[in-house]
């Protein structure tokens, strides 16, 4: 399954105090993600086409900061950061200075271009990049397919739908799932681990 | 009330009796429970266990700091996973 075009980083629960900033719950962990000069874009909760099927990032990209796109996303740059409550942070962006101007982003959900994601490291993955990979077992038969990458409180957990039918989990360890090529469009999974749902 | 303290801390009998089981042959291999109550001992340390959520096993692969803990934590009844394409790394 291809890459999806937009990433979520973050959403504008509402807006604090007088002078335009607004509270935000971040999706992100990125930590240059949220800092004076960033540049993201905004767009209306429900707005936008389903999953697989989005427009391409970078004509917004190209679009430049003041203008936005034809799914009619807002491009908004970060004026200032500073520590919110919980995991939130209150942020100030360039051109909403009152109240009114950020309350009407209530409800935004903040995103970047897929291209604009940092290189991963060794042994990192976004859970987004494994939906749709094949899962093996280690002598190469065909287990079935990746349906997503979920976190539970233990561990993330890889759901399967396994090709006779149903589903099944597994815990993403290196003892369970051995071998990940996203390249390569398959994961290998331990059959030992596989917990059958249905 | 608090469970009295000279009895230890509860755990389903089969299933201590599988763990221990496991542990004596080497064996490592999944084991289903619906007993989210039960508290992991140090002898469930390494070994893979899927817990009832109310719908399915969700397998929990139990660390050494899970000890103490009742199973059912780690197997949350209540899930809301939100939109998928979020910019959170995750490791194996």
């Amino acid at each position: 399954m291809p890459r999806p075009d937009w990433i979520e980083v973050g959403r504008v629960r509402r807006p604090h105090g007088l002078q335009g900033e607004v509270l935000i719950s971040v999706d992100s962990d990125n930590p240059d993600r949220f800092r004076p000069g960033a540049v993201l874009y905004a767009r209306a909760r429900g707005v936008g086409p389903p999953r697989g099927r989005q427009g391409s990032g970078r004509q917004a990209v190209l679009a430049g900061p003041e203008a936005g796109d034809d799914e009619g996303r807002r491009v908004l740059e970060i004026s200032s950061v500073r520590q919110g409550n919980q995991d939130c942070l209150l942020v100030a962006f360039a051109g909403v200075h009152e109240r009114n101007a950020a309350d009407a982003l209530r409800g935004w959900v903040l995103e970047i271009p897929s291209a604009e994601l940092p290189e991963l490291e060794e042994g990192e993955f976004y859970p987004f990049d494994l939906a749709g990979l094949e899962a093996r077992n280690p002598d190469g038969r065909v287990l079935g397919t990746v349906i997503e990458l979920f976190d539970t409180p233990a561990q993330s957990v890889l759901s399967i739908r396994l090709e006779g039918g149903g589903e099944a989990l597994v815990p993403f360890l290196m003892e369970a799932v051995p071998t990940v090529d996203v390249a390569g469009g398959f994961v290998v999974v331990e059959e030992s681990f596989l917990a059958e749902t249905s | 009330m608090t469970r009295s303290s000279k009895k230890p801390p509860f755990v389903a009998e089969k299933l201590m009796q599988r763990i221990e089981r496991m542990n004596e042959t080497g064996e490592k291999r999944m084991l289903k429970t619906w007993s989210r109550a039960s508290t992991i001992y140090p002898e469930m340390v390494g070994h893979t266990i899927a817990v009832h959520d109310g719908r399915k096993h969700v397998p929990i692969y139990v660390t050494e700091s899970m000890v103490g803990h009742k199973l059912g934590e780690f197997a949350l009844t209540r899930t809301f996973r939100g939109h998928e394409s979020k910019e959170k790394r995750r490791r194996r």
